[in-house]
């Protein structure tokens, strides 16, 4: 047993934070205030994504991380994914890079991140929201065989969509305005179907474990942007991180994102161990795991993001101050890959 | 980043399961745990037995009689050990975990000669002298006096929170050698106290739960030999806090299998009497098991920490564990209450040894978010150990602030 992340993973994450921060990002301090429309629609943005971004990472290798070398892709594994995606978290970086690196195994042609693929469970019917619509080229859909009933486990398929072909209006004002939502006007969807239910389930599971790697990211930037303010910002007198009140808050902060990034990097050993094994004799301890990666990183997103606005006082509140992007992008992961519930009813049937 | 066994470790694993497997039926039924006699007997006993198949002292190096196993293995020995039901460490908590591990670092070869083989054999019992009625999680604030008389130290003062004392032959024992108003983390020295020297009188302290664990400890002229102080006089703080990187780094880990575990009878239990229909109960359930994965998650990522860092003591990490997992195992046992319903209003214990009485478990559970540094202490720690906070205000800090302000260049920042 050896859990610390290798060298190699810490090195990966680090080439993936040097890409995010030559590019600018929502909710970082200092840059200019962005307006209604989002930060990223503005020169090279499509679909609310920094094409500019999307591109570099591509080149990085980030969608095509679990390919197999020879289909062109890197060859690793989760362990490698959750530390990508908890650098895209700290950086908000906004675009269907989950849906996108999932894609990538089922879709080989996709491990360049030349096209851009969404991914809409739409299991638990209305409403039925599409994020990104405008920039993808590709949307899979998890939907319900049909003649089935809603949300079954075992009774659901994966669709290949063509967007262009979809009726969706813009929703003129989605809560997270970096990314644009679009209301599907038409069901059922034509497709072709690209996956069964055992293929919609492992996307949905590692949607899950990427998400919560993502706030994690979130947690622990927030952690660190609330912790900064504290030393610096000055009331009666002397530093308020100072104060046990602030002090202590900051620390929960602290213990919320350890505590979710552990458990993120352990649902990942055991999804790649079970890949390892090729018999699925782990899938029900593995999957037990993730939806606990889950429930812990949204939990420590969104607790985190509201400690970090508290901390900052009325600023925080603030459009400029950028904090309630994050708020907005840790409510809305919280309700993709399954919710507190969803996730909590997985563990309770294994218990 | 694996959580594998490596061969090794899956063939220690293996023959400790077998080991255990064959001597745990040997064992007897624990005692009442008002017993103390037979409390000792029986957790003496089975210390002997670890002794005997080499697993006593396991992470103690192999100079001194253990082990000098890796922190994974003990980590392995202290989740099997729990797994398969073998007996707490008992009365030898204090001598195996505290006493021990600081006489190993800081003592004299004649100390260690006299009382590390003997605490190994399960052959003497510690206790701890640290806390007093005035001098809790300001521990440094301690006023039991030492006056050295000759070769000896003349000790009066109260003690407080002394688990076992009633069987300990030894105590670890603060005393304040230095000026009762001269700087408080300086003038502590740590002194071994025969507990059969005349002047200690115990006082049961009885818990909520209605277990006499504890004492208060009043010393009035006891004499201990200078011979009996580890390290120089005045030294004594630093050396506490060395026990203290051992004790937060392994106190709880058996505990977290425990809860595991509990969780997953709390669950057949609500299956059986309906309160799983309760879609709130199931998810709380299914919330403190996620809880107590990623605690466990976390306790290997500690463990993993500490086998490559050389002096291989814990880090301020641990603080997160003892923080989540002590608030954690209070919502256990209230979820236990709850789906007990009434029926968690009787005690069942007809032979009073407690251990994993659900009622009994909730009441000593309170404990958890104060022993071993208060929650509060907890946050504190992580926010300026780890975190870099500046420090809380104290009176002496705010005596030296307002010195360095009144100096010639100094200008007060943000801190």
């Amino acid at each position: 047993m050896d859990f610390r992340p290798t060298q190699d993973q810490l090195a990966l994450a680090g080439a993936v934070r040097d890409v995010l921060g030559k590019h600018r990002s929502p909710g970082t301090p200092g840059e200019e205030a962005p307006g209604e429309d989002g930060p990223q629609t503005g020169a090279g943005g499509v679909g609310g994504v920094d094409v500019a971004l999307w591109r570099d990472l591509a080149e990085l290798g980030v969608f095509g991380l679990r390919v197999s070398e020879e289909e062109g892709g890197l060859g690793l594994g989760h362990a490698e994914s959750v530390h990508v995606f908890e650098e895209l978290g700290r950086a908000l970086a906004t675009g269907p890079y989950t849906a996108t690196a999932l894609a990538a195994p089922l879709l080989p042609e996709h491990a360049s991140g030349r096209h851009r693929v969404g991914l809409s469970d739409l299991t638990s019917g209305a409403p039925y929201l599409l994020e990104h619509l405008d920039a993808l080229d590709t949307l899979l859909v998890v939907e319900v065989v049909d003649g089935e009933a809603h949300a079954v486990p075992g009774h659901s398929q994966v669709l290949r969509v063509e967007p262009i072909e979809l009726r969706a209006e813009a929703v003129p004002h989605p809560v997270d305005p970096c990314v644009p939502l679009h209301r599907l006007r038409q069901k059922p969807l034509r497709g072709e179907i690209i996956g069964d239910a055992a293929t919609a389930d492992a996307l949905l599971r590692e949607g899950a474990l990427l998400t919560a790697a993502y706030q994690t990211g979130i947690a622990a930037t927030l952690t660190e942007r609330a912790v900064a303010y504290a030393k610096q910002r000055a009331q009666f007198g002397r530093a308020i991180g100072s104060f046990q009140a602030v002090k202590h808050l900051c620390a929960d902060m602290f213990a919320r994102a350890e505590l979710a990034r552990a458990a993120v990097h352990a649902a990942a050993v055991l999804l790649d161990d079970d890949r390892a094994d090729r018999d699925g004799a782990d899938l029900p301890a593995a999957a037990s795991a993730v939806s606990a990666a889950k429930l812990l990183a949204d939990e420590a997103a969104v607790a985190n993001a509201r400690a970090a606005i508290q901390i900052h006082g009325g600023m925080g509140c603030t459009w400029e101050m950028g904090l309630h992007y994050f708020l907005k992008r840790a409510w809305a992961l919280s309700l993709a890959y399954g919710r507190a519930a969803e996730h909590a009813d997985l563990i309770s049937e294994a218990l | 980043m694996q959580l594998r066994d490596t061969p090794a470790q899956q063939r220690f694993r293996e023959e400790l399961r077998a080991w255990l497997e064959a001597v745990l039926p040997t064992l007897d039924r624990p005692p009442s745990q008002d017993d103390w006699q037979a409390r000792r007997a029986y957790d003496s006993h089975w210390q002997a037995l670890l002794y005997q198949a080499g697993y006593a002292g396991l992470n103690w190096p192999a100079e001194y009689g253990g082990r000098g196993a890796t922190p994974t293995e003990h980590l392995i020995f202290l989740e099997e050990s729990e797994l398969a039901g073998a007996p707490y460490v008992g009365v030898n908590f204090v001598g195996l975990l505290h006493a021990g591990p600081t006489l190993i670092a800081e003592a004299s070869p004649e100390q260690r000669e006299r009382h590390i083989p003997a605490i190994l054999r399960g052959d003497e019992i510690w206790c701890q002298g640290f806390s007093e009625p005035d001098a809790g999680s300001d521990l440094a604030a301690l006023r039991t006096r030492a006056v050295r008389d000759g070769d000896h130290y003349v000790v009066t003062g109260r003690k407080i929170w002394t688990s076992h004392a009633e069987v300990a032959d030894f105590c670890e024992l603060l005393v304040r050698t230095g000026p009762a108003d001269g700087p408080k983390h300086q003038g502590i020295t740590w002194l071994i106290m025969p507990m059969d020297t005349a002047g200690i009188t115990l006082r049961p302290l009885m818990t909520a739960g209605g277990s006499t664990e504890f004492s208060e400890m009043i010393l009035e002229d006891v004499r201990i030999p200078v011979a009996n102080r580890v390290g120089a006089e005045g030294d004594g703080w630093r050396i506490a806090m060395v026990t203290f990187a051992f004790e937060r780094g392994t106190g709880f880990v058996s505990e977290v299998v425990w809860a595991r575990r509990r969780l997953v009878e709390i669950a057949a239990l609500a299956r059986e009497n309906g309160t799983w229909e309760d879609s709130e109960t199931r998810r709380r359930i299914a919330r403190l098991a996620a809880e107590f994965d990623a605690l466990w998650a976390l306790v290997k990522r500690n463990v993993s920490q500490a086998e490559h860092c050389a002096d291989g003591i814990p880090g301020p990490g641990s603080s997160v564990f003892k923080l989540r997992f002590s608030e954690a195992r209070q919502h256990l046992d209230d979820l236990h209450a709850e789906v007990r319903g009434r029926e968690s209003l009787a005690f069942d214990d007809e032979h009073h040894t407690y251990d994993g009485e659900p009622g009994y478990e909730r009441l000593r559970s309170l404990a958890y978010t104060i022993a071993a540094g208060t929650s509060q202490i907890q946050r504190t720690i992580i926010g300026e150990r780890i975190l870099g906070l500046p420090k809380e205000p104290t009176a002496a800090r705010n005596a030296a602030a307002a010195s360095a302000v009144s100096a010639p260049g100094a200008k007060g920042g943000g801190r």
